[in-house]
């Protein structure tokens, strides 16, 4: 084929299948990052060279290309990758990919061809992925920042609103933070303030949000919670905090660390996100006042 | 065939062309069965000959508030350039993101779900303009080719967007369908808007597809 030598020097990945997805042409990028020379797969099944392959998203996109005649854009940020290629960057394990699919017609307009186009996105992506994190997690303990929660309090709050699932939210922050502050510096304040967020992270589910409201004080979003749950998982983080103690011990110095906690639940009363953190830190207030290491819930005012 | 004068349509052409239109239709919802598993209704379409600066005023009129919804947005190229506006109330496109996502063997990374939600949407307004868009095509006798489609909400809509696709004072052929999926309380707006740039191959089109008949 003349258009080889275009073909092999790009950039890309460039495969081509007939309809019962056998490989008519593999450039020379793909060999280079497969590791399967053109001679040893073209005329072969695609899906016997790479089984993972054989997903309903795949099948349905060759299948509405030859079908349609129409193109298929495939997101990174959906699929990540379509060929899984190893490349270690920023956290990635495998090669990001933009992949585009496309008809090819003959004469009389019928789809003979699919042919598929694969775009190494992996640099812009790590850098898109840092921007993100940068934007949406405190820079400090790593857990989500304020801006994040008030956007993700909302949008549960609206998932609530359609759904009427239960939504609950703990609002603790660090007993006599300041005085750890003044007693031992700064640094080790620093250091508290990760170990913290650090034991309510181990704490929570996967679905749940850990962000830093501000300062020493922190807020769990706990969607499908009801009240009673939230208190559990209240009073476990609480109980972690106390009990590890050696997880406060640095090389600088070690102190008795404890938090109070309190929590609310959206009912039909609290009608806005907001109102429930108001109630979340009006019970942690409550908790501070009832003497600190406590969980205290308000439910209904 | 009627309809001489080169600058605009005739009844008769008019008529052919919402008969493709039909036709293209009623063969892209059997063969969307086909590829996703989802029997979609297209209704009969209505056409109109608009000038582009009334566009948008005009998909407004027919939505209502636009301010719920999101548009899919997708241009192509054949003989004649083209945009595709597939415009889902805000209730809808939760619902058909929650079904193809049930269809497709995906991990959604709860960070970035509203982005992800968008681009979820741009793949299945991807799929459903291409279908409608390509049997148009391919009964017309035409190669279309297009752009990767993007999501804007129905208050960017503006007349900025017709701007930078026609000329303000430019005529187009709009077509509009209402899309439902069969056993779902699901449906939105299919706009297909073509610029009669080449007036003479779209009339030339049709009465090849007019001769088969005679």
């Amino acid at each position: 084929m003349i258009y080889r030598q275009v073909f092999d020097v790009l950039n890309l990945g460039l495969v081509i299948l007939d309809e019962g997805l056998h490989v008519c042409y593999w450039n020379r990028w793909m060999t280079r990052h497969s590791g399967f020379d053109c001679e040893n797969i073209i005329g072969s099944p695609l899906l016997e060279f790479f089984p993972d392959l054989d997903t309903k998203y795949f099948n349905r996109s060759v299948r509405s290309v030859f079908k349609f005649g129409s193109f298929v854009f495939m997101s990174q940020k959906l699929h990540k990758y379509l060929f899984k290629f190893e490349k270690k960057v920023s956290g990635f394990q495998h090669m990001q990919q933009s992949v585009t699919m496309g008809p090819i017609k003959d004469k009389d307009n019928v789809v003979e061809h699919v042919f598929i186009v694969i775009q190494d996105v992996t640099e812009m992506a790590a850098y898109e992925k840092k921007l993100h994190n940068m934007n949406i997690k405190d820079g400090l303990t790593g857990v989500y920042n304020r801006r994040y929660l008030e956007t993700r309090l909302k949008d549960e709050f609206d998932r609530h609103k359609r759904y009427c699932h239960a939504l609950s939210v703990i609002m603790f922050d660090i007993d006599h933070f300041k005085s750890i502050n003044d007693t031992f510096g700064h640094q080790y304040g620093d250091f508290v303030l990760k170990e913290v967020s650090a034991t309510a992270l181990d704490t929570l589910r996967v679905n749940d949000a850990l962000a830093r409201y501000g300062g020493e004080e922190f807020c769990c979003i706990l969607p499908e919670t009801t009240i009673s749950s939230a208190m559990m998982v209240a009073e476990r983080i609480r109980k972690n905090v106390e009990s590890q103690e050696n997880r406060f011990e640095s090389t600088m110095t070690s102190a008795k660390v404890t938090i109070s906690l309190g929590v609310s639940e959206l009912c039909e009363i609290t009608d806005t996100h907001e109102m429930l953190l108001k109630k979340a830190d009006d019970a942690l207030y409550k908790a501070k006042r009832e003497g600190r290491n406590r969980v205290v819930s308000m439910t209904l005012f | 065939m009627e309809g001489n004068d080169d600058s605009t349509f005739s009844e008769l052409e008019i008529d052919t062309l919402q008969e493709i239109m039909n036709i293209a239709f009623g063969q892209a919802s059997a063969d969307l069965a086909e590829v996703i598993n989802v029997f979609i209704v297209l209704s009969v379409p209505a056409l109109r000959l608009k000038k582009a600066v009334s566009l948008s005023e005009f998909i407004r009129v027919e939505i209502g508030d636009l301010k719920d919804f999101k548009i899919v947005e997708q241009s192509y190229w054949g003989k004649s350039k083209g945009v595709a506006l597939l415009a889902f109330p805000h209730e809808a496109e939760l619902e058909l993101i929650a079904m193809f996502r049930e269809d497709s063997d995906m991990g959604i990374d709860s960070d970035m779900s509203d982005e992800l939600d968008n681009e979820m949407l741009i793949e299945i307004g991807n799929i459903l303009i291409g279908a409608c868009v390509s049997k148009m095509a391919e009964l017309l006798k035409d190669v279309v080719t297009f752009v990767p489609p993007r999501v804007i909400t129905g208050e960017q809509l503006s007349e900025a967007f017709v701007e930078n696709r026609f000329e303000r004072e430019a005529r187009v052929i709009l077509l509009k369908t209402l899309f439902q999926i069969e056993g779902r309380e699901l449906s939105g707006h299919l706009f297909l808007v073509n610029s009669l740039d080449s007036i003479h191959t779209l009339k030339d089109a049709l009465r090849a597809f007019w001769k088969q008949y005679e």
